[in-house]
């Protein structure tokens, strides 16, 4: 096996990459301040941030297996959290989910809440046991903890199924900020994101992926925070938008109420119309995520880089508070537009709105009296038939898309062109980390945790290699043409990723370690059907008719509600109907158990 | 388990990850609960039930998981399991 490398190299990269982008962002803000074009800017910014990445990607290149997989399982909790952390918030929760508090707080909040306990069940259910087991990933874990090769065919194929729409929709979302950064055809900008994450997984695997990861998570952290912490110590004097956005929206209120009418008409993210309203959709929506979220096969396999049971508590700890980071100010982010749109807007003469409406108008998601907001031509012709029109913006006139909320938040914000830039790089950053984080769980479950178990003699630590690399290739190809072919599909089957860890991969997974009845029958039997119900029901979602029942009101997220029960019961069924595990079994559930001793799965050989 | 001091630990693991997991529960109803008694009243400009959802469930959670790393730790090293 490698020698470990000093722990300290992923904090020495960190505080270096952090140097770089602060000299970067700072540089860029004074070409900005000096009249530098906006679309140079952002031009710089992606090719710069697309540059940095590659380049880490290929320092952090490996033929070790134990790098490859694990990182030498060397990474440090911190470390292991930010990159935890970045994998999950993806591109579609570093956008939607402040576009969903922007439309109403009570879906949002639920989905905000329920990602939080995924971590927490995550560091007390079953981190530390995954880390104990020495898997490489959550087939390898299942192998290992049950045996037989079913179980480990299927559950390969409910990470499959359940995180390749989530890859696809990561380099649809990339491509498109791409594209719209470098100026370039959408079909350049995928194959541009194509190569780019090739580089950052093929050559270096997790070791490579850990170190990028934490790189996007820098620039995604330091994107969202630093925008809304300026408005809310420049509009309320405290940093902390967390505490101040409630102020906004009584503000906002007030300017509703002084005018007699709403200015402007909210509307949720399209990328996260799966939130529903009431209180069993809030409660499902919970329950989900906090499953589900402990159950993602990208993030499991974190828990297997840290040195041990406990670092792989304190990396769920981490990553809890990494992800806080980012998704606390998503309210704020709603509620600041709110306010600065309603003070800042209103009545506004047609000719003198800002840039940003136009901007965002072109991409359908900026509507002012019913058309797309491209030009101010276009504005005054369909204003003009308006009954009271003045030339000035009038009520109700404007519609603002919450997939837009983000991205145009600095321009809301009356920030510099230079961070409305530095923003798309951190939504960009986010789809990177969580694409190449899912490409890479597919490609191991089948390159390394289901080709190990399905031979009695175990592979090379060479051809597993060869194949996952193989596999990672095919992962990302397909997953470029299905996110470039079909970008609505992706992102709408996208949250169904969690759904079907929750449905398809948590029952066994939870049952394994903290029941010790639970057989390999059991498990396969939980996988099965819990997955498949999980999977029908995402499918009759997306495409109506898919089962013969009518609409069932359950979302691509709350679909996990039903394959969560179903997986329970069947595992619990066919784990009574069948015979107990043997001694060698139960001895293998308490070793996982015990925080000390030998992992059973044994770093292989170097190649 | 090998012996008496492994199945206390993990009677004790089990007991603790149980009350974190009623405490999760008890969070998770807490904005739902608080918004139905409280409705429309505002702190800090929120209504009750968000400020509970935004602001004091995602720290609840993060003081729950770094409580149960510590606890977690001192539980392993009583019982002479802890992974050094």
């Amino acid at each position: 096996m490698a020698r470990r490398p000093p722990a300290r190299s992923y904090g020495k990269l960190a505080l270096l990459f952090a140097i770089a982008f602060a000299i970067l962002a700072g540089v860029l803000g004074l070409l900005d301040y000096f009249g530098l074009p906006a679309d140079i800017l952002g031009s710089a910014v992606c090719g710069a941030g697309l540059v940095a990445l590659a380049a880490i990607g290929v320092y952090a290149a490996t033929m070790q297996s134990s790098e490859f997989y694990l990182a030498a399982r060397a990474v440090p909790a911190a470390g292991s959290g930010a990159a935890s952390a970045a994998s999950v918030i993806s591109g579609t929760l570093f956008i939607g989910l402040a576009g969903t508090y922007f439309a109403g707080a009570d879906g949002a909040v639920a989905a905000t809440v329920g990602w939080c306990f995924g971590f927490v069940v995550l560091a007390v259910g079953l981190a530390p046991y995954f880390r104990k087991s020495g898997a490489f990933g959550v087939v390898d874990f299942l192998g290992v903890r049950y045996g037989g090769r079913p179980v480990r065919i299927a559950a390969t194929l409910v990470v499959a199924t359940a995180l390749f729409p989530a890859t696809a929709a990561a380099f649809a979302l990339g491509a498109v900020i791409t594209s719209n950064l470098l100026g370039v055809s959408a079909a350049a900008a995928l194959v541009m994101i194509g190569v780019v994450v090739l580089v950052t997984t093929a050559l270096g695997g997790v070791r490579a992926i850990t170190r990028t990861a934490i790189a996007e998570y820098i620039v995604m952290a330091s994107a969202i925070v630093v925008p809304a912490t300026i408005v809310a110590f420049h509009e309320y004097g405290s940093p902390l938008p967390q505490l101040t956005f409630g102020l906004a929206l009584h503000d906002a209120g007030l300017l509703a109420l002084a005018s007699g009418r709403d200015i402007a008409t909210f509307t949720g993210s399209g990328a996260w119309s799966w939130l529903g309203g009431g209180a069993f959709n809030a409660m499902a929506t919970v329950a989900v995520l906090a499953t589900g979220v402990a159950a993602l096969p990208q993030l499991l396999m974190r828990s297997a880089t840290v040195r041990g049971p406990e670092g792989a508590r304190r990396s769920a700890s981490w990553g809890l508070l990494f992800i806080l980071v980012v998704i606390g100010v998503a309210p704020a982010y709603a509620a600041f537009a709110h306010y600065l749109i309603a003070r800042d807007i209103a009545d506004l003469p047609l000719e003198r709105l800002p840039d940003w409406i136009f901007t965002f108008g072109h991409l359908g998601l900026v509507k002012i009296c019913g058309i797309a907001a491209t030009s101010v031509n276009a504005l005054l012709g369909a204003c003009s038939s308006t009954a009271g029109f003045t030339g000035n913006l009038a009520a109700n006139e404007l519609a603002v898309s919450g997939d837009a909320v983000v991205l145009a938040a600095p321009g809301i914000f009356g920030l510099p062109d230079v961070v409305t830039a530095l923003v798309a790089l951190g939504a960009l950053a986010a789809a990177l980390a969580a694409g190449k984080a899912m490409a890479f769980a597919i490609a191991s479950a089948f390159g390394h945790d289901l080709y190990s178990g399905m031979t009695d003699v175990p592979p090379s630590s060479g051809r597993q290699l060869i194949l996952t690399r193989l596999t990672l290739v095919a992962v990302i190809v397909l997953a470029a043409w299905f996110g470039g072919r079909h970008p609505g599909d992706a992102i709408a089957l996208a949250p169904g990723a969690v759904a079907m860890a929750a449905g398809g991969l948590f029952p066994a997974l939870i049952l394994g370690v903290w029941w010790k009845r639970a057989t390999a029958m059991g498990a396969l039997g939980a996988i099965v059907a819990g997955g498949s119900v999980t999977a029908a029901l995402v499918l009759h979602r997306h495409y109506p008719g898919f089962l013969p029942f009518g609409d069932l009101r359950l979302s691509e997220v709350t679909a996990g509600i039903a394959g969560l029960p179903v997986g329970f019961a069947a595992a619990v069924a066919l784990s009574l109907a069948s015979e107990p595990p043997n001694a060698e079994r139960m001895g293998i559930v308490d070793a996982i158990r015990r925080p000390g001793g030998t992992p059973f799965v044994q770093e292989s050989e170097s190649l | 388990m090998r012996d008496f001091s492994e199945i206390a630990w993990w009677r004790e693991t089990r007991q603790f990850a149980l009350a974190i997991g009623v405490a999760l529960i008890v969070i998770a109803l807490l904005p739902a609960l608080l918004s139905s008694h409280f409705g429309d009243h505002l702190v800090l400009g929120m209504r009750f039930g968000t400020l509970v959802g935004t602001v004091v469930a995602p720290l609840a959670a993060l003081v729950a998981a770094l409580a149960f790393t510590v606890r977690q730790r001192v539980i392993d090293r009583r019982h002479d399991v802890a992974d050094e």
